[in-house]
């Protein structure tokens, strides 16, 4: 396969830190190899039906053509094109400060529409390495006179890991998981002219400079479906990659592939794709797990959050309920999970997950981290109101009822009546507390119910 | 002329007298295509709905009834709009229900009108899990000489619809309509038309209802909720959508859940963990505070 030369090519003349950042520009190979090559060159595309991801890379962000939305299967125009393969452009470059990161764009070279989303992260699934991260965007979009209509779609994972989280308080085990992985964005409008816009914002943000200085002189990276662009890196310094075009024509020298205040100019049109950027932050700090990488996971959750933050403003008034639950959760998720984690920490967190349970209050997994993070609040015994413990087995059970046959809110209740009877929380109301005869048979009950729907729903 | 075989078969039924006069022979052929049932074609029956496995929902074609449609080449603002609306929503609606539900899209299927959901068609689709058909039309109506088409899309609700058939219950239709100028903007149509929750409601109400007529009453209450938690969202967002009978049904649905559960000596499940009060009223917890 011409990526695997690709990969020999780089074990031989590349340092392992360069090689972790030319994965990233291997991205912008896919690009070229997506938009350019003519049959009689002899090397393969990257057609929807084999879609690939880099395997070395920890995460992979992946977009499908974005496709006309009605059922007549109009082909875009060009500018449709154009905004498709900037939203791929886009969530390149916001990536590029990740460091291990594969960029790879899809096309529907047959027209038969391969490039359903479905089947594309089927085969993709395959491909991911434990612990490793996907992010698959994809959209409809409908242009009318000069305006361009568009919604977009995205669904992320990891390899072999549920998205869950996890708290130890005493002995006891709390999980709760993420309501789902994959939801839309709200619908957004651009005009002809925002594109136009865009597109100068970028080139004149994309240069290639002679040096690694932002003032020395450059040339922009050209944007343009019929302008292939593909380069090498050849060397790294600092949050500068220096690189080689493949082409006989195109600019060579230093790019700037550090953060960027503000983001790319794209995602103030289209937010998501600030909330694509707090995806792949999200899950590159989850794939950061020990102390050595406690720097990493601080920098890679701190760029998570300003993305969000990106998001949020630029949806205001056009919000998806669920995708902001879900950024909210995810953004309460690394805050738990910090190293020294602080009591501020938790707050902020448990009103994270409150906001989301107002969002989408029919999920009884957002409940389930809502309350699980409660219960780690009210045992780090902080501040009034002190806690009460009829409150939280209530709310317990309220979300058992919104899913009856879901054995880690079951359990969660299970080892909260284990909690109260081994250690009873201090500062609570005597009026809220449960006694102890009444928590052993709460506790006998749900016990006996998990064993049957263990049972039941073991494969 | 010589006859063809059919109705050379046919002539043996028919007296004499008459068979011999053509006239009366051509007279009733001609009757007899003219007003022999006709073939449903506007409701063929969809591919996949047999052989699909599971909840489904039928997305059929959208129509136009107008007058003077615009030629192949002229731009139809209305029907791309309403197309581009419907099919955002109802990949909203595949990626945000993942494996619970399975979309048919049914080419040349095209309800007359509502009429046709009678109660053997109800029937039929509730026997093979559809729990929600959707279609739209474009209708053509001049308003001070200038054209406007209406939109419109439908929604039918199958287990609703069968109880509205059986025993009364609320309607299982529901109805956008939209007149629109050719001559206005896109925006104010397409936020209308975003119907991506209301999809997402129906789906689990339908879902809800169909478990509950096979027992599997935790299943039942989730989807019940969920749907029920949906609504009363929507409510708050869209002042016009008004679903409040559907609400208490679904309520009094999911308060029926309960009792039967809590009433199934066979059942053994978290549903009789439920308190009273929560009880009598379960999916509280679902509804926007």
């Amino acid at each position: 396969m011409w990526w695997t030369k690709y990969k020999t090519t780089m074990k031989i003349h590349y340092s392992p830190i360069i090689r972790l950042r030319a994965v990233c520009l291997a991205a912008l190979f896919s690009i070229y190899i997506a938009l350019t090559l003519p049959a009689e060159a002899g090397a393969p595309n990257v057609p929807c039906k084999r879609p690939f991801i880099f395997s070395d890379a920890m995460v992979n962000a992946v977009v499908l053509p974005y496709t006309y939305a009605g059922s007549s299967g109009k082909p875009l125009s060009q500018t449709a094109k154009k905004l498709s393969l900037l939203i791929q452009v886009d969530t390149l470059f916001s990536a590029l400060k990740y460091g291990s990161i594969g960029a790879v764009r899809l096309v529907d070279e047959s027209g038969d529409r391969k490039c359903e989303a479905n089947a594309v992260l089927k085969e993709l699934q395959k491909q991911v390495k434990p612990g490793h991260g996907l992010v698959l965007l994809w959209g409809r979009i409908y242009e009318e006179k000069k305006d361009i209509y568009v919604q977009s779609y995205a669904h992320f994972l990891r390899g072999n890991v549920k998205e869950e989280l996890e708290l130890l308080i005493g002995n006891n085990r709390f999980i709760a998981s993420l309501p789902t992985q994959a939801f839309a964005f709200a619908p957004r409008k651009l005009t002809v002219e925002d594109l136009n816009s865009i597109q100068s914002q970028f080139e004149r943000s994309a240069i290639v400079h002679e040096k690694p200085d932002e003032s020395s002189p450059g040339t922009p990276i050209p944007v343009d479906p019929d302008f292939p662009f593909s380069f090498w890196v050849v060397d790294v310094k600092d949050e500068w990659m220096r690189i080689k075009h493949m082409e006989r024509h195109g600019p060579d020298g230093w790019i700037y592939a550090g953060p960027r205040i503000g983001g790319w100019p794209l995602s103030q049109k289209l937010p998501e794709l600030s909330f694509v950027d707090a995806l792949i932050g999200y899950l590159q700090a989850r794939g950061t797990r020990d102390q050595e990488n406690r720097k990493r996971y601080l920098q890679f959750t701190e760029w998570m959050q300003e993305a969000l933050l990106r998001y949020q403003k630029a949806s205001e008034g056009a919000e998806a309920p669920l995708a902001t639950a879900i950024g909210k959760e995810l953004n309460a998720v690394v805050r738990f999970l910090k190293p020294d984690r602080s009591i501020e920490d938790i707050i902020i967190s448990q009103r994270l997950f409150k906001e989301a349970v107002r969002l989408i209050p029919y999920s009884a997994d957002a409940h389930n981290l809502e309350i699980i993070s409660r219960i780690a609040f009210a045992y780090q015994q902080i501040t009034p109101p002190p806690p009460s413990p009829k409150i939280i087995a209530h709310d317990l059970v309220g979300a058992v009822a919104l899913d009856p046959q879901n054995l880690q809110i079951l359990s969660n209740l299970a080892n909260f009546y284990s909690l109260l009877i081994s250690k009873p929380l201090q500062e609570a109301d005597p009026n809220e507390v449960l006694e102890r005869p009444e928590l052993e048979l709460r506790l006998k009950a749900v016990k006996d119910i998990i064993v049957t729907q263990a049972s039941s729903q073991a494969p | 002329m010589k006859m063809p075989m059919i109705f050379t078969r046919l002539a043996g039924l028919i007296p004499k007298a008459v068979r011999n006069h053509k006239p009366v022979i051509i007279l009733a052929t001609v009757g007899f295509l003219c007003f022999a049932p006709s073939l449903p074609a506007q409701m063929r029956d969809c591919e996949g709905i047999r052989t699909e496995r599971g909840n489904k929902v039928l997305l059929d074609d959208i129509t136009y009834a107008a007058i003077d449609r615009p030629s192949a080449d002229e731009p139809f603002p209305s029907m791309e709009r309403l197309e581009y609306k419907l099919h955002s929503n109802i990949e909203q609606l595949r990626v945000e229900s993942g494996t619970m539900i399975k979309i048919l899209r049914c080419s040349g299927r095209r309800p007359q009108n509502e009429n046709v959901f009678d109660r053997s068609l109800i029937e039929q689709l509730d026997n093979k899990d559809v729990v929600l058909e959707i279609w739209g039309k474009i209708a053509q109506s001049k308003e001070h000489g200038v054209r406007v088409h209406n939109a419109f899309l439908r929604y039918v609700l199958i287990p609703i619809r069968y109880s509205e058939l059986t025993s009364g219950g609320p309607s299982g239709i529901y109805r956008i309509e939209y007149p629109m100028k050719t001559t206005e903007k896109a925006d104010e149509v397409l936020n209308l038309f975003d119907q991506a929750v209301e999809m997402k409601a129906y789906v689990a109400i339908g879902v809800g209802i169909n478990s509950f007529k096979v027992q599997k009453y935790d299943l039942a209450l989730k989807n019940l909720c969920i749907g029920q938690g949906l609504l009363s969202q929507q409510t708050t967002r869209r002042p016009d959508f008004d679903p409040k009978g559907l609400i208490e049904y679904i309520r009094d649905q999911a308060v029926k859940v309960i009792q039967k559960a809590r009433n199934d000596s066979s059942y053994k499940g978290a549903i009789k963990l439920l308190s009273d009060q929560l009880a009598a009223n379960p999916c509280i917890a679902a509804e926007v505070k």
